[in-house]
């Protein structure tokens, strides 16, 4: 659910008219609440950047697709602050400087590589460049996606599907995550072991209104992830995913995404989901504390999978729920 | 400052395999952990360890069955530490003689039934009942219970120990729905095979026999189960909650067949795609 636009457009392409303006108003909106919300349930820790960082991934290469911004970017900089040496490939090869340069001012090591999922050469010469670089490849966060406003606002009603954009989302998206897998696989095997992580997405878990070809193609990479995992579990590859809930960043878009307070509503946390989240288990997955979880579909998405749809409203008590009627019957 | 800095936890069934382990581990993260357990002696002796390690840690006895006990511990906690933000349901009716006494239901004991629903389904709830006011005036409570792999998929014995993490399962989902918007996350990890230092030199045969049918190359170890605990535990899991995090090595997550098939599947790559490279 999360949309990271630009992890599949060239910098600045996602001026979609007044779209992208009305968005960045709800989202700077929402941040000024959970701002002051510093004292609200939940929002009390001290930022991820102030404790001393665990470093459980020294000496470890991590591969990570779509880093110009969003979840992939917050990844790379865990990851690296964790003491991995990170790839980081995108279409945008602007926004993934700008993440390594990041990263390389925080006194990690990072190296940008072009990446285009829809092409097997594309991701053939970024894994070979990986290898070129480190000599090996521990970790592969399959992460970036078509998010591109254009297609997202396309992906609906499946009466009006057009096959070509159900095919490109599928290229990119499942086929996409499929041949970095691939191509990645004989160098773990090689090693002797690896962890893979997939972002995939509550759309993929159940049934929604918009984007019926993300939501697809992210159920597809669910089930690839099972079978990797059996496939090449007992020669030490884990393969997982992780499903976010709705996750706050720059880049957010979706067809219907303006209305952030009705999301946190149906949420089971008091605040939205934020990058770090996804970086945090992408961190344990990638490390040797997750070295018993594979086969996993892991929601980090503040348990909006997790109720019966009515809970919002029943909140206050099933009693207090008064339903505001669509039209009152004057002869009613 | 490790992630569980500042953060009060209690850790019930503390003096076993998985307690302890993930006693030690909240600790190394800087946090001060209640190891609460049934047997007071095994629990006292962990929490001196911990603290002649650095650690702060205490022992208290509990007895899950016992409604009052359980509320002396949430109480005796707070006495000592004032405060409470992350509670870890791990202690069960996992006694060995007891566990051999729950076969499959058309023999079902009703004692064993009930008391195992008394301790592992109803204790884990009064843990909740009792600590939740403490977790919600903390403003980032995080509860975690163990479930257990046979929560999900059906098995031959221990029939009631199955149900009654299943309805652990249950609870999970509803106290995340009725508490998380007031900061208390709420999950459960449900462990595959985590074989005892002891099971694994007396049991090999059984020991591969499970280890085959989880896809990993080796079976958990009680550290494996900490490492979620302390992500659940602190800020990185704020997100996290309603869910049954499934630590099992994939056990649960392929079909039964595969072990059977594997060598067939290795003979079909090799002929057919091994002699190409």
């Amino acid at each position: 659910m999360i949309f990271s636009i630009r992890s599949h457009l060239p910098s600045g392409g996602v001026e979609a008219g007044g779209f992208a303006a009305n968005l960045g108003r709800a989202i700077a909106g929402y941040r000024d609440r959970e701002k002051q919300g510093q004292a609200l349930p939940g929002c009390h820790f001290a930022n991820h950047a102030e404790r001393d960082t665990m470093k459980r991934l020294e000496g470890k290469v991590a591969v990570i697709s779509g880093t110009s911004g969003g979840i992939g970017a917050a990844t790379a900089r865990r990851l690296a602050a964790e003491g991995a040496s990170v790839v980081l490939a995108d279409i945008d090869l602007a926004g993934a400087e700008a993440t390594a340069q990041a990263v390389r001012d925080a006194g990690g090591d990072a190296m940008v590589h072009y990446l285009d999922l829809a092409e097997e050469a594309s991701i053939a010469a970024l894994i070979d460049a990986a290898i070129a670089r480190f000599g090996r490849i521990d970790v592969l966060f399959n992460n970036a996606a078509d998010t591109r406003a254009e297609t997202m606002i396309r992906d609906a009603a499946i009466e009006f599907m057009d096959a070509d954009l159900w095919d490109g989302v599928f290229r990119i998206n499942t086929r996409g995550t499929m041949l970095m897998i691939k191509h990645v696989l004989p160098h773990m095997v090689r090693q002797g072991g690896g962890s893979i992580i997939n972002t995939s997405s509550g759309a993929s878990l159940r049934g929604d209104l918009f984007r019926v070809a993300y939501a697809s193609s992210k159920a597809a990479i669910n089930v690839l992830t099972e079978y990797v995992a059996a496939q090449y579990g007992k020669k030490g590859i884990r393969c997982n995913v992780v499903s976010p809930g709705l996750v706050v960043t720059e880049n957010a878009a979706t067809n219907q995404g303006h209305n952030l307070d009705m999301y946190l509503s149906h949420h089971l946390t008091p605040r939205l989901g934020r990058p770090e989240d996804l970086a945090a288990m992408v961190a344990l997955l990638a490390s040797d504390d997750g070295k018993f979880i594979t086969a996993q579909i892991i929601p980090v998405d503040g348990g909006i999978s997790t109720h019966f749809p009515h809970v919002a409203e029943t909140r206050g008590g099933v009693d207090a729920y008064k339903p505001t009627a669509p039209e009152e019957h004057a002869n009613g | 400052m490790g992630r569980l800095s500042g953060r009060t936890c209690i850790v019930t069934g503390g003096a076993g395999g998985l307690g302890s382990a993930t006693a030690r581990r909240l600790c190394a993260e800087g946090g001060q952990v209640v190891i609460a357990d049934i047997l007071l002696e095994p629990a006292e002796a962990l929490a001196a360890e911990i603290r002649a390690e650095g650690g702060d840690a205490i022992a208290l006895h509990v007895d899950l069955g016992d409604p009052d006990s359980i509320a002396k511990l949430i109480a005796d906690t707070l006495a000592h530490y004032g405060k409470l933000e992350v509670v870890f349901n791990n202690g069960a009716a996992t006694q060995s003689e007891f566990l051999n006494r729950d076969g499959a239901a058309g023999e079902m004991d009703i004692e064993v039934w009930d008391h195992t629903f008394a301790v592992n389904t109803r204790g884990t709830m009064l843990m909740i009942k009792h600590a939740l006011p403490a977790l919600i005036a903390s403003g980032s409570g995080a509860i975690i219970n163990t479930s257990s792999g046979a929560s999900l998929l059906g098995d031959l014995s221990r029939t009631a120990y199955a149900a009654s993490k299943s309805a652990v399962n249950a609870l999970t989902l509803y106290v995340a729905a009725q508490y998380g918007k007031q900061g208390v996350t709420c999950n459960a990890i449900s462990p595959g095979m985590v074989p005892t230092a002891a099971s694994r030199a007396n049991q090999p045969e059984l020991i591969r026999m499970v280890e085959r049918h989880h896809l990993t190359p080796e079976l958990g170890y009680p550290e494996d189960i900490a490492a979620m605990v302390a992500l659940l535990a602190s800020e990185d899991g704020r997100f996290v909650s309603g869910q049954i995090m499934r630590v099992d090595g994939g056990v649960t997550k392929a079909f039964a067949h595969v072990a059977d098939n594997r060598d067939q599947f290795e003979a079909h790559v090799a002929s057919t795609w091994r002699h190409e490279a």
